[in-house]
C-alpha cells in the first residue's frame, strides 16, 4: 500500500486545532439538565429540600436549577415566567406552576417547547387537555367536585342552605360546576351562588359579597377559591356568621396548614391530597421540612417536593431534554415501578393525570397549638 | 509507453451508469425535496387551514356566546330572576370554554396575554355583572348601577380585548400566508430547479453519448468503408473507453488478418489463373483431338468411299482408252452406255463424298437456319455406313421426315455423328451383330430424333453428358464429345436426354424446334446443290449477238484448264488460258474479257486476289467473275463465300451446272 508522505499543510494543522478548540470549549459549555422552579416561597423550599435530599442521595451534582418565585394566579407572569424557562438552555422540566390559572397560561409554552411541565396541585379540569408535556400530581377537580359535595352531604343536616363563593377561574368554575352537578340541591339549596375574581383591585367586591350573605344569611359557605383571598375575607366572614361551617377546596390547603394564619381557620375544613402523618415518610418529610426551614410543610409543600424529586430521577435515569424526561415520566408505571414518592406512588395515565384520593381535613383550634 | 497508454481504460457502461445515476440522483433528490416541500406546505396549508376554520369558529362561538351575554346582561343586572341568570352564565360559560380553547393553540406570548386580558374581562364582566343583579335585587339601585357600569365597562373591554386578540390572529395568519406563498414561491423554484436539472442531465448524457458513443461508432464505420473499399491498412484508434478499445483492438486485428487472407488469396488467385490457362489449353487440347478423332474416323471412310469411285473411274477409262486403240472401236452409243455413264456415276458419288467431307469439317457460322433433316441424316449415313458395315454391324436410317429443323447445320451433322460413333464404339467393342437405329417424329413444332442401340446401355445415364465423363479405355475417347453434343443441342434451342432402353442398349432422344414451312423451301446455302436434281440442257451456242464471248480462264492445272477451256468451247466462248494470277492480269490488261473463270488455290497468288485486283483496275469484271474451286470453306476465300455463294462453281462439276453458271455470268 502506498503511504502518503506529503506533510500535513499549515491550513490542516490549523483546521484540526479550530475543531480541537471549538469541541473542548463546546464540551465546557454545554449546560447541564436544569430544572425550572415556578412557584409560592414555601413550594420553593420544598424544591430545594427536594434537590438537597436529591444531593444527600447521591444524585449527580450537575443539576442546575432556575427558581422563579410567582405565587400569583395571573397569567400574565405565568406566560412571562415560561417564556423565561423557555428561552434558557437546558431546561428539561419546569415544576409549577402554584395553581391551575398560571398552570394552564403557561402550558402552551412549555409544550410548544418540548419541555415537561409538572404542575403539583393544579386541578383545572381544562390541565388535561393542556398537552404532552402537560403533567399534574393532582387528579382534576371534576373528582374532587364530588368528593365534597358528598362530604357536605355527610356533614350538613338536611335542608341547610349553601352559599357558593367561587372564584372565576379556570379552578373556581371547573371545581364549582363539578360540585354543583354533584350535590343534591333539594336537600342542600344554595342560596347564593357569587363569583369574585383575586385580582387585589376587586378585594372592595368582597364588601358587596358580605352583604349580600348578610340578606339571606346560610347554613354553610362553599369556599371554592384560593387561601389567600379567604384569608382577606375570613376575619369578616366569621364574625358576620358565626358559627356558620366553611368547606373549601384543595387550594386551601396552603393557607389552611399555615400555623402562622389566625384563629379564624380554626375548624375550617378542605379538601387535600396527601395526609402528612400517613406515613412514616411524609412525617419524615414534615419533621425534615420543620427543621430546615422552621415551619410545618403543607400537602402542596409535600407534592411539589415528590415532583421536584421525580424530576431529579427522571434525569438521574438519564432524561437530558424534554422528550426524554416525558418518556420516562410514560414508562412509569409500565415499562419501570411507578415512583415511590412521600405522598405515594406516582403513576400517569394517558393524559398526565394521576389517580390519588383526598381527605377531609379541619384547621385544628390555633389556640390549642 | 504514453500516459494515454499507461492510462487504466475507463469503462463506458460504467461511466454511462455512474454518470446516469449520478444525474437521476440529483433529479430524484430534487424531485424529493419538490415533493417534501409540497408535502409539508400542503400539510401546512391543510393545518393552517383547519386551524384558520377552526380559529373562526371558536371565534363566531365566542362572539355569539359575549353576544348572548351582552343582550341578557340588562335583564340580569336588572331583573335578576332565575332564568336570565342561567341565560347569562351559560353565555358566559360557552365564552369561557371558548377562550380556553383558544388558549391551547399556537400563539404567540403577546396573542396569549391578549387571550389572557380577555378571559379576565369576562371573568369581570361576570362578576361585575352577577353584583348588579343581586344589588338590584336587594333594592340597592345606586350600588347596583354602579356595578351594572363596571359590568358594561367589562363588556367594552372584553370586545376591545377581543379585537386586539383577534387583529392579533389575522396579522398572525396574514404572515403564515405570506410565509406558504413562499413556500409555493420555493416550491415552483424548485420544481425549476429539477427541470433544469434535468435539462443539464439531458445534455449531459447527450454530450457523453456523442462523445463516448457516436464520434467512435463514427470512425469505426469510416475505417468499415474503407476495408470494403479494399484498403485493409486502415487502423482505428483505441478511444477512451474499455468497450472501444476491444472494439478497435478486435476491428486492427481483423483488419490485420484480412490483409493477410487477401494477400494469400491474391496468391491463391494467381496460381489459379494459371492453372485455368493450363486447363483451358488442355480442354483446347482435348477438343482438337477429339475432332482429329472424329476425323481420323470419317477419314478412313472417305478413304474407303473414294477409292471405290475412283478406282472404277480408273478402269472404266483406261479400259476406254485401250478399246479406242482397238479394232473394231466401240460406237459412241457403247462409249457412252459402258464406259462414260459408269465414269460419270462414280464421279458423282466420289463429289457426294467429298462435298459430305467438306461440310462436317468445316467450321459453322453458329447462326441458326432451316436445315433439311433428310440431307444432313443422308450425309451422315455416307459417313458411317462404312464403318458399320466393315464392323457387321447394321446402321438404320428410318422415318425420315421431309422437314427443317432449326440449328447450324454442321453442329447438327456432328451431333448425329457423334452419337453415331459412340453407338459404334459400343457394338464394335462387344463383338458380334448390333444395330444402330436413327428414327424421327415430327410433332407440333417439334421434331424428335432417336439414336439408339442394341448394345451393353449405359452405366450411368445421368452423368453422360458431363464433361470428361467417358466409359472408353485410355486413348479412345476424350469425355468431351457428349458434353459438346448436350452443348449443341442446346444452342439450338432443344434438348437431349440418354437412357437404357427396358430390351437393352442405350437410346439418345433429340428434341429439336421445327423451322417454319416457308423456311424450309429456301433450300441451302449452297444454292447449287439444287440443280443436282434437274438437269436443264444447256444450249450449245452461247454465242451473243457482239461474237463469242472472251473468257479468261486462269487454273494452274493444266488438265482443268484444258477440260474448261473445251467446255466453254462448246457455247462458242473464246478461252484464253492462263496457268497463273500474274499471268492473267497480263492478260487482262492486254485485251478486253469478257468473264473470268479462275481457280483459288494456286502457286503464288490465289483467285482471290485476282479477284480483289479485278474489283479495283477492271470494275466492270466484278460482277463477271466465277471461282472453280475444291475448297470451298477454306479460308482463303475469305467473306467471300458467305457473300457472294453465285460467284462459286465446286469441284469436281458438272458440265451442265457448270455451263449454266458461265452463261448465267454472261448474261
Amino acid at each position: 500500500m502506498r503511504r502518503c508522505r506529503k506533510p500535513l499543510l499549515p491550513e490542516a494543522w490549523a483546521l484540526c486545532l479550530l475543531l480541537l478548540v471549538v469541541s473542548s470549549t463546546s464540551g465546557c459549555g454545554e449546560p447541564g439538565p436544569v430544572i425550572g422552579v415556578v412557584a409560592g416561597g414555601s413550594h420553593v423550599d420544598a424544591a430545594t429540600l427536594a434537590l438537597e435530599d436529591a444531593l444527600r442521595d447521591g444524585a449527580s451534582g450537575g443539576i442546575d436549577t432556575i427558581t422563579i418565585r410567582a405565587g400569583t394566579n395571573e397569567a400574565a407572569p405565568a406566560v412571562r415566567a415560561a417564556r423565561r424557562l423557555a428561552d434558557a438552555p437546558g431546561v428539561v422540566a419546569v415544576v409549577g406552576h402554584s395553581n391551575s390559572a398560571a398552570s394552564l397560561a403557561a402550558s402552551q409554552t412549555y409544550n410548544s417547547h418540548e419541555i415537561v411541565q409538572i404542575a403539583p396541585t393544579s386541578s383545572a379540569v381544562l390541565y388535561s387537555q393542556a398537552g404532552p408535556y402537560s403533567y399534574r400530581l393532582v387528579p382534576p377537580d371534576d373528582r374532587q367536585g364530588v368528593f365534597l359535595a358528598a362530604a357536605l352531604e355527610r356533614e350538613l343536616p338536611r335542608g341547610a342552605k349553601l352559599a357558593v363563593l367561587y372564584v372565576n377561574d379556570e379552578y373556581g368554575r371547573g371545581l364549582r360546576a363539578a360540585f354543583l352537578a354533584a350535590l343534591d340541591r333539594d336537600r342542600h339549596p344554595v342560596i347564593a351562588d357569587l363569583p369574585h375574581t383575586e385580582r387585589a383591585e376587586h378585594r372592595s367586591h368582597f364588601a358587596h359579597t358580605l352583604d349580600a350573605l348578610e340578606a339571606e344569611p346560610p347554613d354553610a359557605i362553599v369556599w371554592l377559591s384560593r387561601g389567600t383571598t379567604l384569608a382577606a375575607i375570613l376575619e369578616e366572614l366569621r364574625a358576620d356568621f358565626e358559627g356558620v361551617p366553611i368547606f373549601g377546596g384543595d387550594a386551601l390547603a396552603q393557607n389552611a396548614e399555615d400555623a402562622s394564619q389566625g384563629d379564624e381557620w380554626s375548624g375550617l375544613r378542605y379538601v387535600d391530597f396527601v395526609e402528612l402523618d400517613s406515613s412514616p415518610a411524609a412525617r419524615d418529610f414534615r419533621e425534615r421540612y420543620r427543621s430546615r426551614f422552621g415551619r410545618s410543610p403543607s400537602g402542596p409543600d409535600l407534592l411539589t417536593y415528590d415532583a421536584m424529586r421525580l424530576v431529579i430521577e427522571g434525569i438521574r435515569a438519564g432524561a437530558r431534554d424534554g422528550p426524554a424526561m416525558k418518556d420516562y415520566l410514560d414508562s412509569l408505571g409500565r415499562e419501570r415501578p411507578a415512583y415511590r414518592g412521600v405522598g405515594g406512588p406516582i403513576r400517569f395515565d394517558g393524559r398526565g393525570d394521576v389517580d390519588r384520593s383526598y381527605v377531609m381535613k379541619v384547621v385544628p383550634e390555633r389556640a390549642n397549638e | 509507453m504514453s500516459d494515454a497508454a499507461s492510462r487504466s481504460p475507463v469503462s463506458l457502461r460504467r461511466r454511462i451508469v455512474t454518470g446516469g445515476l449520478a444525474a437521476a440522483g440529483v433529479v430524484a433528490l430534487g424531485l424529493a425535496l419538490a415533493i417534501w416541500l409540497g408535502q409539508e406546505t400542503r400539510r401546512e396549508l391543510a393545518s393552517v387551514t383547519t386551524a384558520i376554520i377552526e380559529e373562526q369558529r371558536i371565534s363566531h362561538r365566542i362572539d355569539a356566546a359575549v353576544m348572548r351575554q351582552l343582550a341578557t346582561v340588562t335583564a340580569y343586572a336588572v331583573q335578576g330572576d332565575e332564568r336570565h341568570r342561567r341565560e347569562f352564565r351559560a353565555a358566559g360559560d360557552e365564552a369561557y370554554e371558548q377562550i380556553q380553547a383558544y388558549l391551547f393553540r399556537d400563539l404567540t406570548e403577546e396573542e396569549r396575554l391578549a387571550l389572557q386580558d380577555a378571559k379576565e374581562r369576562l371573568q369581570d364582566l361576570e362578576v361585575a355583572a352577577t353584583q348588579a343583579s343581586d344589588l338590584f335585587a336587594r333594592g340597592e339601585v345606586g350600588a347596583g348601577n354602579a356595578a351594572f357600569d363596571r359590568a358594561v365597562e367589562h363588556i367594552y373591554g372584553l370586545l376591545d380585548a377581543l379585537d386586539a386578540f383577534l387583529r392579533m390572529r389575522e396579522g398572525a395568519l396574514e404572515v403564515l400566508q405570506r410565509r406558504h406563498a413562499e413556500s409555493f414561491r420555493l416550491i415552483y423554484a424548485s420544481v425549476a430547479g429539477v427541470t433544469a436539472l434535468l435539462v443539464a442531465a439531458v445534455f449531459f448524457l447527450g454530450w457523453l453519448v456523442r462523445r463516448s458513443v457516436m464520434r467512435p461508432l463514427s470512425t469505426l464505420t469510416r475505417a468499415a468503408r474503407e476495408i470494403e473499399a479494399g484498403r485493409f491498412d486502415t487502423r482505428i484508434p483505441p478511444g477512451d473507453h474499455a468497450e472501444f478499445i476491444a472494439v478497435a483492438e478486435a476491428f486492427n486485428d481483423m483488419a490485420d488478418e484480412l490483409s493477410s487472407v487477401t494477400a494469400r488469396l491474391e496468391g491463391r488467385n494467381l496460381e489459379l489463373s494459371e492453372a485455368l490457362k493450363k486447363v483451358r489449353s488442355a480442354q483446347a487440347d482435348l477438343v482438337e483431338a477429339e475432332k482429329f478423332r472424329a476425323l481420323g474416323q470419317m477419314s478412313a471412310g472417305i478413304a474407303h468411299e473414294l477409292n471405290n469411285p475412283l478406282a472404277t473411274v480408273q478402269g472404266y477409262a483406261q479400259l476406254l482408252s485401250a478399246q479406242l486403240n482397238e479394232r473394231p472401236a466401240p460406237s459412241a452409243d457403247e462409249i457412252e452406255r459402258e464406259y462414260l455413264d459408269p465414269i460419270l456415276r462414280e464421279a458423282a458419288r466420289a463429289h457426294h463424298l467429298v462435298r459430305s467431307f467438306l461440310r462436317v469439317s468445316r467450321r459453322g457460322s453458329a447462326k441458326l437456319v432451316p436445315v433439311p433433316l433428310h440431307e444432313t441424316l443422308q450425309v451422315v449415313e455416307n459417313l458411317q455406313r462404312f464403318r458399320f458395315e466393315q464392323a457387321g454391324l447394321d446402321l438404320v436410317i428410318a422415318d425420315v421426315p421431309e422437314c427443317d429443323v432449326l440449328a447450324e447445320p454442321h453442329d447438327l451433322e456432328s451431333v448425329l455423328l457423334n452419337l453415331l460413333g459412340n453407338a459404334y464404339d459400343a457394338l464394335e467393342g462387344r463383338g458380334g451383330p448390333g444395330r444402330a437405329v436413327v428414327r424421327s417424329t415430327v410433332t407440333d413444332g417439334k421434331v424428335t430424333l432417336v439414336v439408339e442401340d442394341d448394345g451393353p446401355g449405359l452405366a450411368q445415364p445421368e452423368s453422360i453428358f458431363e464433361p470428361f465423363y467417358t466409359t472408353k479405355p485410355i486413348g479412345k475417347g476424350t469425355g468431351l464429345g457428349l458434353a459438346l453434343v448436350k452443348r449443341a443441342v442446346t444452342e439450338f434451342g432443344g434438348s437431349i436426354r440418354a437412357e437404357n432402353r427396358t430390351e437393352g442398349g442405350a437410346r439418345f432422344v433429340i428434341v429439336l424446334p421445327r423451322a417454319p414451312d416457308e423456311a424450309a423451301t429456301e433450300g441451302t446455302e449452297e444454292g447449287g446443290s439444287r440443280a443436282e436434281g434437274a438437269r436443264p440442257a444447256v444450249a450449245v451456242d452461247a454465242r451473243g449477238e457482239g461474237g463469242s464471248p472472251v473468257i479468261l480462264v486462269v487454273e494452274d492445272e493444266e488438265d482443268l484448264r484444258r477440260l474448261q477451256q473445251r467446255l466453254l468451247r462448246r457455247i462458242s466462248a473464246e478461252v484464253v488460258l492462263s496457268s497463273s494470277v500474274p499471268e492473267a492480269r497480263r492478260v487482262l490488261s492486254d485485251r478486253p474479257v469478257d468473264l473470268v473463270i479462275s481457280d483459288i488455290r494456286m502457286p503464288g497468288e490465289s483467285g482471290a486476289d485476282l479477284y480483289h485486283w479485278v474489283e479495283q483496275r477492271h470494275p466492270g469484271l466484278r460482277e463477271r467473275f466465277l471461282f472453280v474451286t475444291g475448297d470451298i470453306g477454306a479460308d482463303s476465300t475469305g467473306d467471300l463465300a458467305r457473300e457472294r455463294p453465285e460467284l462459286f462453281i465446286r469441284k469436281p462439276f458438272d458440265m451442265n451446272d457448270y455451263l449454266l453458271r458461265v452463261q448465267a455470268a454472261l448474261s
